[in-house]
């Protein structure tokens, strides 16, 4: 997931925040928050949510980093930290969520995977792509939260199965079970979607 | 007709698309530094001054054996402190040693028990009587004679 050469950097960075050096942990802030918004986000699926949540986990992580011992990469222990956050935080909130699809970069009509969803014959050719995302979304929220987080990792951020235990602190047969179980609850939710609206 | 079934993975692999608003890292960065600035104002006065020690020594380069050093001087000089507010350990002694006797004339019928100490010439102040825990303090009256050396000369301030 992350290369030697930039893990030194991360090692080169931590230890320059540690002597004082508040410009070295703006660095990390800027390498690691697109990442980690994307992980938050989908957890939360609620754009002012995430923003304070990162708030939050960065300044923990900066409370924190004179405590991180270098056994994982800095960017495993920033994830963990804000996996658990966003948990603690679902936890407390209540099932509210407010879905924010007016962001979609631009970038996705370009997108060969896009492209050929909305070509082949599936039944997202029928349906409005928006509509199935928030649909999406939707079901991303009836799974449980360690469930959410798994797809988040996996399916949205491309992480290994691996790197995902050793963030959330699990054996990778738990996330691989956590994700079998996952897409088949999300397979339901939009087959019945799709069923109800052909 | 079973439904075909959707690409679950290449769906959610879409919202990858999904990203904050232009700009938003950069305000993400000073909301952070205003955080971090925040925090440190509601820090408790204790952790300031414990903070501003730390970084007094780290700037002074003090090693490890400084700090031993100056952890071994701060030891003594409350040892010492302690050793000359303390009274001295004679009476200590001496006060346990009567708790002793004390208890041996009260297991036997309470019989007049003198202490080389007590018959010294050196001795002039009686003791003050002793009080067990538990001891009735009802005694027999003490008759204390004037200690006062009688002198048959007549007296020169006249």
């Amino acid at each position: 997931m992350q290369d030697d050469s930039s893990r030194k950097q991360d090692d080169e960075l931590i230890a320059r925040t540690r002597a004082g050096d508040a410009t070295a942990f703006d660095e990390l802030i800027v390498k690691y928050s697109p990442r980690l918004y994307g992980l938050v986000y989908n957890m939360t699926s609620n754009h002012e949510d995430t923003n304070d949540l990162m708030q939050d986990i960065w300044a923990k992580a900066y409370r924190s980093i004179t405590g991180f011992r270098g056994k994982s990469s800095f960017y495993t222990w920033i994830h963990s930290i804000g996996v658990n956050m966003s948990i603690n935080f679902l936890k407390k909130r209540n099932r509210r969520y407010h879905l924010s699809l007016d962001d979609v970069d631009s970038g996705i009509q370009n997108d060969k995977e896009f492209i050929e969803l909305t070509a082949s014959s599936t039944p997202v050719r029928d349906a409005d792509l928006g509509e199935l995302q928030k649909r999406l979304n939707e079901a991303m929220q009836k799974l449980s939260n360690d469930h959410r987080a798994v797809v988040t990792m996996f399916d949205i951020q491309g992480m290994p199965h691996a790197e995902i235990a050793k963030i959330l602190g699990t054996s990778e047969g738990t996330v691989r079970s956590r994700l079998f179980y996952a897409h088949r609850q999300l397979q339901n939710f939009l087959t019945e979607f799709h069923s109800n609206n052909g | 007709m079973p439904e075909p079934e959707i690409n679950i993975s290449a769906l959610l692999r879409l919202k990858r698309y999904e990203q904050p608003p232009p700009g938003y890292f950069d305000r993400l960065l000073q909301d952070v530094h205003r955080r971090q600035r925040a925090e440190l104002l509601r820090r408790p006065l204790w952790k300031i001054a414990a903070d501003r020690v730390q970084t007094y020594f780290s700037e002074h380069s003090m090693g490890g054996l400084s700090y031993a050093g100056a952890m071994v001087a701060v030891v003594v000089v409350g040892i010492a402190g302690i050793g000359l507010m303390t009274p001295e350990v004679e009476n200590a002694g001496s006060s346990d040693e009567r708790f002793a006797v004390a208890k041996q004339t009260s297991s036997a019928g309470r019989l007049l028990t003198l202490r080389p100490q007590q018959v010294s010439l050196g001795a002039r102040q009686p003791e003050a009587p002793l009080v067990l825990p538990g001891e009735r303090t009802q005694r027999p009256p003490r008759y204390v004679i004037d200690a006062r050396p009688v002198s048959y000369d007549p007296p020169s301030s006249f």
